[in-house]
């Protein structure tokens, strides 16, 4: 169970809250996640995971960040470190405070950092006169990653759902987020510090799972095939393709495959997986795949069959076989209307043009094949 | 023909030179020139020379040295008299001399900026210099936007977008507000009533905003003729502005005349068409191939016009195609699109509305016609400047309405040419429009209890902003707490940020955004059944969701047009001044209620009536301010008894017809700015009352103005009904006789005689 601590000054609250390294939260003990999360990022020596309370959700110069809650691993602990303005006039003190404690990291973790708590922060240094530059230390929006692995699957990414289906975190009392920003205002007005006391244990539950989660898609990229949790594979390639992990990221392409029925992540991710194949010369494997397609009927035809007229010509060096396969894909296209395209003509769709120009040239080159062997013979 | 021999021709030929009320040939203008400062930039007079400027015009050299000495200026000068320069030279030598400088320039549209950035970029070009300009509006991309910010010496935008996007976000534009030297607020006299009172506190926000980054700029500000160029641009910016009106540009002979139809009916004062005798007169034109400009009054007379000239175009074997329409609710590639046509020549005639009015680039035309005084003399001015850019000669024709307005100025046009044109309003104080202004301006900044915001204390607003848990104050300053980013709530345009999109069905495969038209307009234009004409093409409005903001249409070819009828209703809510007379008058507060509730089919070409419907749409509401007058029953109450109701009716009917359309030349507003409601025993006044309302929610001075300006009001109203040729009425003075009765136009000239006037002067 964490430990804390408070501290007063005329303008600002300073709490501390530690758990020991052992701490289990979501199936994970707090060191594993820490260590582990690396394997995703930030860069840096010294790491922090930052998470912000604020007055309103809209940014702009007129929100306020009244709760910083700042999470490192300190003397074999976690020890998070909370500071919390008093009253609005006390901004500048919180800030000076915060900036200087900010200073002993040179890597940030945050859920969304990039697009909300990082600027707004910067915002209200700004205003304070006070400069801290964010953009110095190194940063890790674990949002963006979670985005990736999760929004297809859960159709969202908020902490609120990925604590629910990924992490399988309960908070049995908790605040809403969309009602802290009328507490503080209440609070503003009435003084009462019980009533926003909810506030701060939401800002460490969601400074423990952000950490979790980090350590979690760590986890993912390092070993993928034991990933236990629901998952986008297409996703989760990508990710590795990134961090050119081709191999493991060719295997979560092949585990998306098998029920994608999203003509655009499929062709994306079929695209990737070729690409794989085809650097490492993994032929016989690319015509299986390409052929697999066809049986699916996912994919338009034409698309297929362009696909396999390519392989055929520079791979697997057979000419008619790969005007056979164009032949076959401007037949699909005919049976089919392509983008409408076909209703006016089709003379100016692009995909026939490309289509027909291969067809040309691989009609020129067969019969050149034929002429060559009739010298020959 | 040339236009010359044109002119020669109306003014010779009897049957037409009978129609002109009016003629002025006025003599050509030699330019006055003075020598480059020697201060200016030598690199900068280089490039103007290689533009082939040697030397600058004489109110461009007044507006350089004016601005190098640190005053804000406003340079009020005609169309196309180089009033560009006068804010390019002193921003460009600027920069020039401190590469980090920056200039913020604000234009009321989005077209004109685009024609202005294209002008600054050409001699920029020119400069060789590394010196950015960027246009920062809602089409820009947000890649571009960070750019933008960090890079742009010039920053082109609109208020709009200064109050949403910059403003509330002033830390990203650190850069910008730390090295503000110039604030450029081009067309200055487009900033008046609500949009202008909205401006003037989105200024004072900028300001804050910049004193916060240790910065202050100066305003140079440019302006069409207004009457109060100099006290409006003190009010706008907060600070005196010194005032430079002299043109030194030239200006070619021109010829203005007052046409004024023949009257068909005496009796009913019944004249010709206006529209049809402005079709004549664009057909000479159009024969002709003289360049021709139409301004309508209204976005539907516009469209009629359109119409008719594009036949007359294919009567005389020209390209229908060289005649296009212009008006708001084209879509932007549209209106650039016809802005580029006239520019080159390809389009050879357009009929607009007011929207062209403005310093849009549209090269030089010879001719304008104006359907109808357009509401004030300034805008006239404007729209008859439209036409003779060149040294040329060009000709402007203003066709008069049978409207008691027109009727009043093409037999008085004395009033036109020696009255100084209308007064811009503003009210940056008016109290809902400075309370949302405040809670953006604490959103953006703290604001201290004792920091000045405009003219009054602001304490006590922000306090109930407090109680609305809007604000919060800790004693030294108010905070601003509230979750709503509040600028997004807050429209500088009008009351209603919300537009109903126009949907063209006729394709049910492809539906089709055609238009848009704002809320307020909506009931009137896209109610179920009404022909809606965009690009001249008509439209049928099948449907209009008016929850989701949609209406459905679709393309149909009909020989009539439709015209809403809206029942309106008064309620005063606070009276704020009166004066006791023999027509005791009175201003203040209202609530306006409006329901419309009928249209009618009127037939193109003939406008006879040929059906109507109901129009099924929810009542609306708004406050706003109201003059009112009350008869006083001494006046009313005949040899033995009073006037009967019917009587009385009529009476009060002619009355506030006769007023509500002579006030727009005493007030720099439109016709259309303004409402009127009459009602034999009043609730409020227990009298016989007429109200004119103001049309813009929460008013912007204007009934005020009206109140105070009494005495010019009657004497101007009686003078209308007296020198009208009609028996008993019609629509040039107290409304047809129709809607009056018999006894109208004599009983409304006895109320208003009974008045006793005070003399001027």
């Amino acid at each position: 169970m964490p430990s804390e601590a408070k501290a007063c000054s005329l303008s600002f609250d300073l709490r501390r809250k530690t758990w020991p390294l052992d701490h289990v939260h979501a199936h994970m003990p707090l060191e594993t996640a820490a260590q582990i999360g690396r394997a995703v990022g930030p860069t840096g020596e010294r790491v922090a995971w930052l998470d912000t309370e604020t007055t309103g959700l809209a940014g702009g110069t007129g929100t306020y960040v009244f709760l910083v809650g700042i999470g490192a691993v300190e003397d074999g602990n976690f020890v998070l470190t909370q500071y919390f303005m008093r009253d609005l006039g006390g901004e500048i003190d919180m800030l000076e405070a915060l900036a200087e404690h900010l200073r002993r990291f040179d890597a940030l973790v945050t859920f969304n950092g990039s697009r909300f708590d990082l600027p707004l922060l910067q915002t209200r240094f700004l205003l304070s006169r006070l400069r801290h530059d964010f953009e110095q230390s190194e940063h890790l929006d674990v949002m963006s990653l979670a985005r990736r692995l999760w929004y297809r699957r859960l159709g969202g990414y908020s902490m609120a759902l990925l604590e629910q289906m990924v992490l399988k975190v309960d908070r049995f009392v908790d605040v809403a987020g969309w009602m802290i920003p009328s507490l503080y205002v209440q609070y503003l007005q009435t003084g009462d510090l019980e009533a926003i006391e909810p506030i701060f244990a939401h800002n460490a539950a969601d400074l423990l799972s952000l950490l979790s989660l980090h350590g979690l898609t760590g986890e993912m990229v390092t070993h993928p095939q034991q990933t236990r949790v629901a998952v986008d594979w297409s996703g989760l390639g990508h990710l590795l393709d990134a961090r050119r992990e081709c191999a493991a990221a060719a295997e979560c392409y092949r585990v998306a495959l098998v029920d994608e029925r999203d003509p655009s992540v499929r062709r994306r991710t079929v695209t990737a997986l070729a690409r794989h194949l085809r650097r490492t010369r993994q032929t016989m494997e690319l015509l299986e795949l390409w052929d697999g397609e066809i049986q699916r009927e996912v994919l338009p035809g034409w698309l297929i069959l362009e696909r396999l007229a390519m392989l055929w010509e520079w791979e697997l060096k057979d000419a008619r076989h790969a005007l056979a396969c164009t032949e076959q894909a401007l037949a699909t296209l005919n049976g089919s209307t392509h983008n409408g395209s076909t209703l006016n003509g089709g003379g100016t769709d692009p995909v026939r043009v490309r289509l027909v120009h291969r067809r040309d040239r691989l009609q020129r080159k067969c019969a050149t094949i034929y002429q060559s062997l009739g010298s020959l013979g | 023909m040339t236009l010359r021999q044109l002119l020669d021709r109306l003014s010779s030929d009897p049957r037409r030179a009978s129609k002109i009320a009016f003629w002025r040939e006025i003599p050509p203008r030699p330019a006055r020139f003075v020598e480059f400062p020697y201060s200016l930039d030598q690199n900068l007079v280089s490039a103007l020379r290689r533009r082939g400027i040697e030397q600058l015009y004489s109110h461009q050299g007044e507006a350089f040295e004016a601005v190098r000495s640190g005053r804000h200026i406003t340079v009020v000068t005609p169309t196309a008299s180089g009033k560009t320069l006068c804010y390019n030279l002193p921003v460009l030598d600027r920069i020039l001399r401190e590469p980090g400088a920056r200039a913020l320039y604000l234009f009321p549209t989005k077209a004109l900026s685009a024609d202005q950035v294209d002008e600054l970029q050409g001699l920029i070009k020119l400069l060789n210099a590394d010196i950015k300009t960027f246009t920062y509006d809602g089409d820009t991309p947000a890649s571009a936007r960070r750019a933008i910010r960090a890079a742009g010496h010039v920053v082109v935008t609109n208020p709009d977008m200064l109050h949403t996007a910059i403003l509330p976000h002033h830390t990203k534009w650190l850069r910008l507000f730390e090295n503000l030297r110039y604030v450029i607020i081009d067309e200055l006299h487009q900033y008046r009533g609500v949009f202008g009172s909205h401006v003037g506190n989105v200024i004072r926000r900028l300001r804050r905003i910049c004193r916060f980054y240790g910065s202050d700029p100066q305003f140079i500000c440019t302006s069409a003729t207004i009457g109060n160029p100099k006290e409006h641009a003190d009010r706008l910016v907060g600070d005196p502005v010194t005032l430079i009106d002299q043109t030194g540009a030239p200006s070619g002979e021109k010829v203005i005349a007052f046409i004024n139809p023949p009257v068909v009916n005496r009796e009913l004062g019944i004249r010709r068409d206006t529209l049809m005798e402005v079709r004549d007169l664009a057909g000479d034109l159009i024969h002709d191939s003289i360049p021709t400009i139409v301004f309508g009054r209204s976005r539907l007379t516009a469209e009629l016009l359109t119409t008719y000239m594009k036949d007359l175009a294919k009567e005389y074997g020209h390209d229908p195609a060289t005649i296009q329409g212009y008006r708001a609710g084209y879509l932007p590639s549209e209106r650039r699109a016809i802005e580029r046509g006239l520019r080159e020549g390809t389009i050879q005639a357009v009929a607009s509305t007011n929207a062209l009015e403005l310093g849009i680039d549209i090269g030089q035309l010879g001719a304008a016609i104006l359907a109808g005084y357009p509401g004030s003399i300034a805008s006239t001015w404007q729209q008859m400047g439209r036409a003779g850019r060149t040294t040329d000669l060009s000709a402007a024709f203003l066709v008069a309405t049978s409207d008691p307005l027109d009727q009043y100025i093409v037999r008085h046009p004395e009033y036109f040419f020696d009255h100084s044109p209308e007064h811009a309003l503003i009210n940056p104080d008016n109290l809902l429009v400075l309370t949302s202004h405040l809670k953006c301006a604490a959103f953006e900044l703290p604001l201290g209890v004792n920091e000045p915001y405009g003219a009054t204390g602001v304490n006590d607003i922000m306090r109930a902003l407090a109680e609305q848990k809007i604000v919060h104050g800790d004693g030294a300053r108010w905070h601003y707490v509230a979750e709503r980013f509040p600028a997004e709530d807050v429209s500088l345009r009008s009351a209603s940020t919300e537009n109903v999109v126009i949907i063209d069905q006729t394709n049910h495969a492809r539906p089709d955004v055609v238009g848009e038209v704002d809320l307020n307009s909506a009931p009137g234009f896209v109610h179920e059944d009404a022909i809606y004409i965009h690009l001249g093409q008509q439209f049928h409005v099948e449907r209009l969701d008016w929850e989701q903001r949609r209406a459905y249409v679709k393309r149909v070819n009909v020989d009539y047009y439709t015209q809403a009828e809206i029942a309106v209703g008064i309620n005063v809510i606070n009276e704020d001044g009166s004066a006791p007379d023999t027509l005791p008058r009175a201003h203040g507060e209202v609530v306006v209620s409006y329901r419309p509730t009928i249209f009618k089919k009127l037939k193109l070409f003939t406008q006879e009536n040929v059906g109507w419907g109901k129009i099924h749409l929810p009542e609306g509401t708004y406050h706003t301010t109201a003059a009112w007058w009350i008869v006083n029953p001494a006046v009313i109450a005949g040899p033995s008894l009073p006037w009967p109701n019917d009587r009385l009716q009529g009476a009060l009917a002619a009355l506030s017809y006769a007023l509500v359309n002579i006030a727009p030349a005493y007030l720099m507003c439109d016709r259309r700015d303004l409402g009127r409601v009459y009602e034999i025993r009043s609730p409020h006044t227990a009298r016989p009352t007429i109200y004119v309302y103001e049309v813009l929610p929460g008013g912007v001075g204007l009934a005020e103005r009206m109140f105070r300006l009494h005495d010019e009001l009657m004497r101007a109203a009686i003078e209308l009904i007296e020198h009208c040729g009609c028996e008993q009425g019609c629509p040039s003075c107290v409304g047809p006789v129709l809607e009056v009765g018999n006894t109208g136009k004599a009983d409304a000239l006895q109320i208003l005689r009974s008045a006793r006037l005070h003399t001027v002067m």
